[in-house]
């Protein structure tokens, strides 16, 4: 029976003889660091850079592709891949969302005091906003939503004037508490008022360059906050049903995600299909840092 | 003969006097109940309204504020009155 013995000193000197004559020693692996340089950087910042272009003028057919000109324009724009010395380290910036979001970039930038579409506020923030966190976009129920309440008020407003002297149950209250019997009652419509503006105005969807969220307010007693980061989407749906709908260009969006919260769903929010547009480069967007490496 | 479920008392007409002051009991009741309602559900909107503006700031939320605060002292007004008066 053929016996094989392995002497391990002798393919561990007949390696290194090999390895000492020919072959260099190699390089060592990059680390998958944003702050270490990294060796094809030297690669892109020896290309001839490329003209400068401005993200607006992306065509109709580049929306949802990676712009890769934009992306060697950043990188050879910043100074500390050209000035690389031992002490210093790169920084990869990070763009702003009016770069590469051609939603963004066509929308002017408002103030969000009733609107329920609010692109890139300027005086609006929400508790967990991160320090370099920016709001693209608020969105709120369209306020066809608020007519069958503002009908609902109107009655509550002309009942007493109009049913009360119909049936007058007045006789059975006592003379001096009829008047605020009156007086209750639109207390009670205004408290109806309130309340049902509140639960419009509160029920928020947030949009931004990191995550989205969901406010829920009901009732004044009930509260929820449900947000999920940009890179555990999946799935967006929009969808527009009904007459008026259609007419006045609103919607439902549906998010699948992978986070806690499978589903968000945007109800009745305007303009649905720019909404989903915008999730959709803010999704590539989010791909592409994930891809450069870019933190800051 | 012996009523055989005792004292029915308790079932005899009530008297018309009687009936007024219930009544007016109720009726004060009632208003002392939604009036405290009102005042309850002002104190909760003032909460909310101060807790919703720190969840999100939104450029109205000073006017909700004083809104909210308007309608506390409106309804709180109108409660001490229904007390006066009733």
């Amino acid at each position: 029976m053929a016996k094989t013995i392995f002497d391990a000193s002798k393919i561990d000197e007949s390696l290194r003889e090999v390895l000492s004559d020919d072959v260099p020693a190699a390089p060592p692996m990059p680390v998958d660091d944003p702050l270490t340089p990294n060796p094809f950087d030297d690669v892109v910042s020896s290309e001839p850079k490329l003209p400068s272009r401005d993200p607006r003028d992306t065509d109709e057919n580049d929306f949802g592709t990676t712009n890769s000109k934009n992306i060697f324009e950043t990188r050879s724009e910043s100074p500390q891949h050209s000035s690389l010395d031992g002490n210093e380290r790169p920084k990869k910036r990070r763009r702003r969302p009016s770069d590469y979001s051609r939603v963004l970039s066509e929308e002017p930038s408002s103030e969000g005091w009733f609107g329920s579409y609010v692109s890139q506020p300027s005086h609006m923030h929400f508790e967990t906003q991160h320090e370099s966190e920016e709001i693209l976009l608020v969105l709120r129920q369209h306020p066809i939503v608020l007519v069958p309440k503002l009908f609902t008020l109107l009655g509550l407003a002309l009942l007493p004037l109009l049913v009360f002297p119909l049936f007058p149950f007045f006789i059975l209250i006592p003379p001096h508490l009829s008047f605020f019997s009156f007086i209750g009652w639109y207390v009670f419509t205004t408290i109806y008022a309130i309340e049902s503006f509140l639960d419009w105005y509160y029920n928020i969807y947030i949009i931004t360059d990191e995550r989205i969220i969901d406010i829920d307010f009901f009732s004044l007693i009930y509260k929820s906050v449900a947000e999920a980061k940009l890179n555990k989407i999946e799935d967006v749906t929009a969808t527009t049903a009904g007459v008026m709908g259609a007419t006045l260009n609103y919607g439902t969006i549906t998010i699948q995600t992978a986070a806690e919260k499978r589903e968000f769903e945007f109800a009745k929010v305007p303009r649905p299909a720019t909404v989903t547009k915008l999730l959709n480069e803010l999704m590539l967007e989010e791909e592409r840092e994930a891809i450069e490496g870019r933190v800051m | 003969m012996e009523n055989p479920v005792g004292n029915i008392e308790i079932f005899r007409p009530i008297m018309v006097g009687e009936v007024a002051i219930l009544s007016f009991i109720a009726t004060k009741i009632m208003f002392f109940l939604a009036f405290g309602i009102f005042v309850v559900f002002s104190l909760v909107l003032v909460r909310q309204v101060w807790l919703m503006d720190q969840t999100i700031s939104t450029p109205l939320a000073p006017f909700l504020k004083i809104m909210s605060l308007a309608m506390l002292i409106v309804t709180s007004g109108l409660l001490f009155l229904v007390l006066i008066a009733a």
